[in-house]
């Protein structure tokens, strides 16, 4: 490299030699090399200051639902679902207490004559008794 | 990612990985920057403890910093030899007439005794030219003649112009030269 500083004299031709001789085998020069302990040290360093993986999650997949499950909320959750049956026994039991004593009554009766006013009552609690 | 496919990945890409969790990072790095690091501690400081104590405290700040490097902004290896000129700096302040002998033997077997006997005493004939020089002509010079760092990133690892370093390298060389004048037939240099 030439020197450009003018107040420096230029390196002669062996003193160039020399020095690039030094210089170049300064670049391999194994006393330079750092030891196998030290390296491990080093990336033991290394390994310690390494912040954490970053954790990519996975999308959350939804439980499968049982059928009754999805009945029950589509009848409007377990509250209305026990109403409901409720009122199922109790309109079985009803029935079953009355017996016979429903078919003789007037209603009975008027339940399995075929006529017009029982066809409606069928369709309308307000024609119930237009029957009789 | 494997090792043996980060061999060409540049230093400031393995540093994000580093900083994302990558352990094969952290071994590239380690395996890449150490020698560098350390040599050039070692030819500012001049003794071997020394130099593994600054160039084990420049990795760290450097695996500290990782997380928050900012890519574009430096070289890796440009950030590194100013830690460590700046820790060098601070510490021969602190205890100048570091031990310039302490140098360890080498191990290659194919040089005969002989030749390892005069590569060593040129080796240390220019490590105690070296210990001659101001700090900021040494570094200059382990920089751009033994490291082979080119004047524009000199500068920018010293903080100083291109022309400075051109400056500082002269010198340095100057004086160097002036030293090694008179061991040049002991070191084995009887040409030209």
């Amino acid at each position: 490299m030439a020197d450009k500083d003018r107040d420096i004299a230029p390196l002669t031709t062996e003193e160039d030699a020399l020095l690039d001789g030094l210089f170049a085998a300064a670049k391999d020069d194994p006393a330079m090399a750092p030891t196998a302990d030290f390296m491990a040290r080093v990336l033991a360093d290394a390994e310690a200051a390494m912040p954490e993986p970053a954790v990519i999650a996975a999308p959350v997949k939804a439980a499968p639902v049982p059928w009754m499950a999805k009945l029950v909320a589509l009848l409007g959750g377990w509250q209305s679902v026990s109403g409901l049956a409720a009122a199922t026994v109790a309109g079985v039991w009803i029935g079953v207490a009355a017996g016979p004593a429903m078919l003789q009554s007037d209603i009975g009766t008027s339940l399995i004559v075929s006529s017009d006013e029982t066809y409606l009552s069928a369709l309308d609690a307000s024609f119930a008794y237009l029957g009789n | 990612m494997p090792y043996d496919q980060q061999n060409d990945i540049p230093d400031e890409a393995l540093l994000v990985l580093y900083a994302n969790g990558d352990a094969g990072a952290a071994r590239t790095l380690t395996l890449r920057l150490t020698p560098r690091v350390f040599g050039h501690a070692y030819r500012m400081l001049g003794n071997q403890a020394d130099a593994e104590d600054v160039a084990q405290e420049a990795l760290i700040r450097l695996w500290k910093v990782a997380p928050d490097w900012r890519q574009g902004e430096a070289k890796v290896t440009t950030w590194l030899y100013r830690v460590v000129a700046n820790l060098a700096t601070d510490r021969l302040r602190r205890a100048r007439g570091v031990a310039l002998d302490a140098v360890a033997e080498p191990q290659d077997d194919a040089m005969s005794a002989a030749d390892r006997m005069q590569d060593r005493a040129r080796q240390d004939a220019l490590q105690n030219a070296l210990a001659t020089l101001p700090d900021r002509q040494r570094q200059a010079v382990v920089l751009r003649h033994i490291e082979g760092l080119g004047n524009p990133e000199i500068a920018e690892v010293m903080d100083i112009s291109v022309e400075a370093v051109e400056s500082l390298t002269a010198r340095g060389k100057r004086t160097l030269a002036k030293a090694l004048a008179g061991q040049r037939e002991a070191l084995g240099y009887t040409d030209g």
